[in-house]
Formats: C-alpha cells, structure tokens, sequence
C-alpha cells in the first residue's frame, strides 16, 4: 500500500516533554522478555520496554506486527495468552491484576477500532467508569450535578458534540467521533499509563490536531504514553521521547523522533514485512 | 385402584357444579359441561403434541390440583402493602387464588359507559351482560387448559367499554397467590369487551404472599375490540419458582381497532403464555411485545398466533429473552396470513441472550402466507453478551458484574421503555434488579 502524504501545517510545539522526563526515577511501565500467543500463534517473541513518568514512547511497525496485542495484553485481554515473560507497573505485577484493576489503578488503552455498545448511554457510562476509578481510591463518587459539570468542562477540550454523550456508547458514531470519545475517557479518568492505539488512523489533519491537543493537555511528569501509530504524522504534533520499532515480535530497533521520519522515507527495511506496512 | 387426575377433575366437577356461579344458567351448564367432557376426552397434552414440543407439562399433568372455588376472604392491608405494589394513577382490583376481594370497593367508581366488576359478581346478577361473549372465542377442545377453566370458571374480571368511552388510568387486575398446603389451581377469567372507538388499558400481575407455594395459575382472557376501539394490555408475572403458570389470552380485532401487548415474564417456575390475536377486519393493527428472564430452572415458553384474515392488518411483533443459569426458554411465533388477507405487514422477531452455558433457547418463528400481496419478515437470534464489549467496560474500571448487568440492561431496556406508565416502568425494573442481582450472588457463592 502507498502511503499518501496529506499536505498539512505544522503547528508550532511547545518542546517541553524532555522537561517532564527525570531519569532517576523508577520506571512506570517494565515489559520483560514478553511473549504472546494469539490462538496459538506467536506473535510476540520476547519483548522488552521500560518506560519512565513522564515519557511518550512511540510503537510503530508493520500490519500484524502485534501492536495491538501489545496494547492489549497490557489493558488485560484475556484472549490473548502471555506464554512468559514479566510486566510491572509502578511497582506492581500487572499480569497478576484483573482488568479492571489495571483501569483503576491507572492504565488506559484507547481501542484501535472502539466497539459500539448499543443501549448504554455514554455519559451513565462514563459516570460509572469515573466513580469506579473514585471509590476505589478512597474518593466521594460524584453525583449527577458534579459529574455534568466535569464532563462539560472535559468535552471542551476535544470538542465533542455535547450531543454525543446523550447516545449509546459509539453507537453510529464517525471514526473520529468514537476516537474523541476514546480521548474524552482518558481526559476524565486521568490515567498514569495512556496506551494509544493508532488513534491518530482515519483522522483528517484537524481532527487529528484536536486529537493531539487533547493529548499533549494530558502530558505530565507523572504520566506516561504509548503512542502505537503507524504514520510519523501525529509524531509532529506529539513528539515523542522514543520511537521504537516492533516487528517480527520484537523491539528491533529504537531511537528518537528521527527514526520515525527514517521509516517514513524508507520503509521499515524488512523485505520479509515491508510488503503489509 | 389409582385415579388419575383428569378423572378427579371429573368428579370434583360433578361434585361443585351446583356450587359453580351462575347454576341455573342453562348457556353456562352447556358450555362447562362440552368443557369437563373436553378434558375427560383429551387429557393433557403430551410432547409429542407438535404445539407442546418443547414444554414438558407432566409435572401438572401428574397432578391433581385443587380448583378454588367461593369468595375470597379478606386481604389485609398491611399484607397487601407488604407486596410493594404502587397503585398511583390506577385502577386496581385484587384477587385472591382468583377470586375477587372488595378492598376498594368504596372508593372507586369508573367513569361513565364503563363498567369494572368481578365476573362472579356479573354471572349472578347480570349474566346476560356477558352471555354474548363469554368463550365464544374459546371453543372446546382447541386447548386443555381453556377447557379447565371454563369447567370451574369462578371468579376474575368483566370489564366493558360502550362507545367512545375512555379510561386514562389503567386497570390493573392483581391475582395473589396465597400461601397453600394443598396443591390448588386458581382459574380467573377475564372478559374485557371495548366498543367502537373506545380506549384502555389493562394490566395483569401475578404474584405470590408465599415463596414455597405449589400452586397452578391457570388464567384466560378473551378479549373483544370493535371498530377503532384500541387497548393496551399488559401482563407482569412474577410468581415464586415452585408454582406453574399458564396464561392464555384470545383477542378479536375488528376494524381499524389497535391492540398492543406486553408480557413480562420473570416468575414461576414453569410457565407458558399462549396470546392468540385474530385479525377479523381491514387496517386492524397488532403489536406483540415480550420479555421474558428465566433463570435457576425456570422455563418460559412464549406461545404467539396472529391470524391475519382480512386485507391491510399489520402485526408487529418483539419477543426478547434473557436466559441464565438452567433456565429455558421457548418462543413459537405464528403468523398466519389467509388468501383474504392482501397488503398484510407483518413482522415479526425473536433474539436472546443467553448468560450460562447450561441456559437454553428453543425459538420457532413461522410465517404461513397465503396471500400473494403481502409485505412480511420473521427472524430470531440466540447469542451471548459480546465479550468485546464486557471488555471494553472493565477497561474503565467497571467490574465484570457490574459490565455484564450494564449490557443485560441495554439488552432488556428496549422493552421497559415501551411500558407507557412509568410507575409500572419503576417497577419493572426493581423487578429486573432484584432478578439480576440475586443470579449475581449466586454467581459469586459458586
Ligand atoms: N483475536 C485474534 N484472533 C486471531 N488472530 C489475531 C487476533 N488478534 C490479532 N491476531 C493476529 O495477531 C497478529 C498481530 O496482530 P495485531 O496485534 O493486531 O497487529 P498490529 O496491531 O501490529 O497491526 C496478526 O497476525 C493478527 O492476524
Ligand atoms: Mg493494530
């Protein structure tokens, strides 16, 4: 497939990530000689990640890399049978915890494709999710009033249509709809680990910048973000502190954000994969 | 030697008859005694009885149950109010075993050109009120059952509309079980007969005093709708696990007339509800709408016909099903369409959920056409909640339990919604609540 590139303007950025990075602080997220098997099949092959508060790590690679099922091994899905390997988080054995656990705690994966949920309205769920996160940290669950002001305030920052938290979860919603609302959940519920799975797909050059925008307001020293993308489009607006190339069921090569203009111009230099990126 | 219980049935009938309502009514003597002679004949229907296929009726079949026969005593108010039933905005009218107990009497009065009473009362002081109407749609020997009832019929509900009359407040008809050693059977009969353009709505509750009673409810509801006359029915079990519970309601339609049901279904331990609804007349509409929530080791068997007869009727129809733990459930849809019967609409659909691998669904939706002019769809659906989307919710930290009955509830809200009156919408999902959350616990203990 070719990759068409979309003319677009580069907004200036605030170069402030490194700031937020303190290199003697214990990591966030550990990942150990990771392997996973989808249906019996390997697809990832002995991993290894550590990220550090504060930082933005890129994922780029192939079609079928295991991108996705870095991602969602990592929210807890249990179809997706880790064989060996170790993940900590914050301190944690993050396989040892159930996905909710994970959500609470502080780990947030934005779906790749988000599923619609017929017959949930998004803001009960939205309320629900964020009272969840409360009540287990010890906090008061906000009422209708509080949470209604909250959320008006959050939905500002990805301008969303207010009309979209009145509806079902996803349900008829645009592409890039249900990847505001993937951002509006990450703006409401706060969390250290932020994994965004190509949220910046399917998006045109201003939603991606809100998009974006949405993502940077979230940036903090004490919080991280794995940013799986396939393009180094959203890199210009989100620069990273890493980028990392999976492939063939590993990390095999890592670098900073030249490494992604690298890929761009040529590809990502593996005759056997190159054919599917 | 041993008696079965169709002969017992026999000879208890033999022995009340005199006792029955109206005893010197010649009409009426006719019609219980082809009914008894039906059963005498016929029996019990066995599975192999194409109607019965997948409900097995044995345990009552088996069984000899005790008719309840006379008035009823008084309900106390406090045992009443112990029930939780909110009767804001409404009609009510309580029943005792199937018998009727003047606990409002005082009161209520309906509006003009309506008449509420219990047919008891009407089979003694008035029967030619409802002479015209009563079983003509019940023919003997189509259904055991109907027979049974009409045998013993005793007590229930005559509700009559004249022309143009109105009743904004629902009727609700609540049939109490109490608390028997013996196993009984309370039989109400309901007639409910609406003139030309008059308008209504009914509704049904079953509920038990005692959670361990084993009793049959056996309960038939005809139903007559004249020109423009529309009616709203609905039907709200919930009876204990150990009873039994057959609800048979028969409805003629004439012409431009509407009739709407809804059946809830979240009690007793085996139950089948048969709703037949004959369109007789042009443009006369139908819309069938059901839910039914088996869980433990009920079963539901969900039993529909809608005879389209003349030319422009629509019939709309929505059953939804949630099965957990070894609960099963039934659906056979008919929708039969004569060779009278052109520019038909009829549509009809079944889906379920099933929430445990022991759960179990059998679905029959029909369509027999006859007519060539006709714009029809049947179709029905078994699946489980959509692990992805159980997914997607603990990944905001919702707890599985918690994602699950958030999905059952979407699944289930579509029918709540449809409740117009929204004490009975409040209700309603109290019921669905406590439903869910006791499969919860148990859940959690196993
Ligand atoms: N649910 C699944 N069932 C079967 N195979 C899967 C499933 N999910 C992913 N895979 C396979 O795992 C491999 C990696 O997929 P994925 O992680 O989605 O890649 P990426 O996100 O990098 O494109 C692919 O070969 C894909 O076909
Ligand atoms: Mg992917």
């Amino acid at each position: 497939m070719k990759i068409k590139k979309t003319p677009f303007k580069l907004r200036p950025i605030v170069n402030s990530e490194r700031r937020h990075v303190n290199n003697n602080r214990k990591p966030m997220l550990e990942i150990q000689n990771l392997h996973v098997n989808v249906e019996d099949k390997k697809i990832l092959d002995g991993l290894n990640l550590t990220i550090k508060p504060g930082e933005v790590h890129a994922i780029m690679g192939p079609n079928g890399s295991g991108k996705s099922t870095l991602a969602n091994v990592l929210a807890g899905r249990e179809t997706y049978q880790v064989t060996h390997g170790k993940i900590q988080f914050g301190g944690q054995d993050l396989l040892e915890m159930s996905t909710e656990l994970r959500s609470r705690e502080g780990v947030f994966l934005a779906f790749q494709n988000p599923i619609e949920i017929p017959g949930v309205n998004n803001m009960v769920f939205l309320k629900a999710a964020l009272n969840a996160k409360r009540s287990h940290q010890g906090l008061e669950e906000l009422d209708a009033a509080d949470f209604l002001k909250l959320i008006r305030q959050k939905i500002k920052t990805v301008k969303m249509d207010e009309g979209l938290l009145h509806r079902s979860v996803n349900e008829g919603f645009s592409g890039g709809e249900k990847k505001r609302n993937e951002i509006l959940q990450m703006a409401i519920l706060e969390p250290k680990l932020a994994i965004l799975d190509e949220t910046d797909s399917g998006l045109d050059v201003d939603a991606l910048q809100i998009v974006s925008e949405g993502i940077n307001s979230l940036r903090s020293p004490d919080r991280s973000i794995i940013l799986v993308t396939h393009y180094q489009r959203i890199l210009n607006y989100v620069v990273p502190d890493y980028v990392h190339i999976l492939a063939k069921g590993k990390i095999i090569r890592s670098g900073d954000k030249a490494l992604a203009l690298e890929i761009e111009e040529k590809g990502y230099g593996l005759n056997d994969l190159s054919q599917s990126a | 030697m041993m008696t079965t219980p169709v002969e017992q049935y026999v000879s208890e009938f033999a022995n009340v008859k005199a006792n029955l309502p109206g005893p010197a009514l010649p009409w009426l003597d006719i019609i219980r005694k082809q009914a008894i002679r039906s059963i005498d004949r016929n029996g019990f229907p066995h599975r192999r009885h194409e109607e019965w296929k997948y409900t097995d009726i044995s345990s009552i079949a088996d069984t000899f149950f005790q008719p309840v026969q006379g008035t009823a005593p008084t309900l106390l108010w406090k045992e009443l109010n112990a029930l939780g039933l909110d009767f804001t905005d409404s009609y009510p009218m309580i029943f005792l075993d199937g018998r009727y107990t003047p606990l409002f009497s005082d009161s209520l009065k309906p509006p003009d050109g309506i008449s509420i009473e219990s047919l008891q009362h009407v089979l003694t002081v008035n029967p030619e009120s409802v002479k015209k109407h009563l079983t003509r749609f019940s023919e003997t020997g189509s259904n055991v059952f109907t027979d049974l009832n009409t045998a013993f019929m005793n007590d229930g509900s005559f509700i009559y509309l004249s022309k143009n009359a109105k009743m904004t407040q629902p009727i609700q008809l609540v049939f109490v079980s109490t608390s028997q050693k013996e196993p009984v059977v309370s039989q109400p009969r309901n007639l409910v007969i609406l003139a030309e353009g008059a308008k209504a709505s009914v509704v049904q509750r079953f509920i038990s005093l005692n959670q361990n009673s084993d009793y049959l409810t056996n309960v038939v509801t005809e139903i007559f709708l004249d020109q423009h006359a529309q009616l709203e029915h609905l039907v709200i079990q919930e009876e204990n696990f150990s009873t039994s519970h057959i609800n048979t309601i028969r409805v003629q339609q004439n012409k431009q007339s509407h009739f709407a049901s809804q059946v809830f279904t979240f009690g007793g331990g085996l139950t089948r509800n048969n709703l037949d609804i004959e369109l007789n007349a042009e443009e006369a509409e139908c819309s069938l709408d059901g839910l039914f929530m088996a869980n433990g080791d009920q079963h539901i068997d969900n039993h529909t016909r809608v005879d389209h007869k003349k030319p422009s009727c629509t019939s709309r129809e929505l059953y939804k099903g949630v099965l957990d733990s070894n609960g099963r459930g039934v659906f056979n849809g008919k929708v039969y369409v004569h060779p009278d019967a052109q520019q038909t609409k009829a549509f009809q659909k079944n889906t379920n959920l099933l929430l445990s691998k022991n759960a179990e669904m059998d679905t029959k939706p029909q369509l027999e056409i006859y007519a060539d002019d006709v714009s029809c769809s049947h179709g029905a659906t078994v699946g489980q909640l959509d692990e992805k989307a159980v997914f997607y919710l603990r990944s905001r930290g919702l707890d599985e339990t918690k994602a699950r009955d958030l999905l059952i509830y979407s699944f289930v809200e579509e029918m709540i919604q449809k409740v117009r009156f929204e004490q009975l919408r409040d209700q309603l999902r109290n019921t669905l609540n406590v439903k869910l959350s006791a499969t919860d616990e148990r859940k959690e203990i196993n």
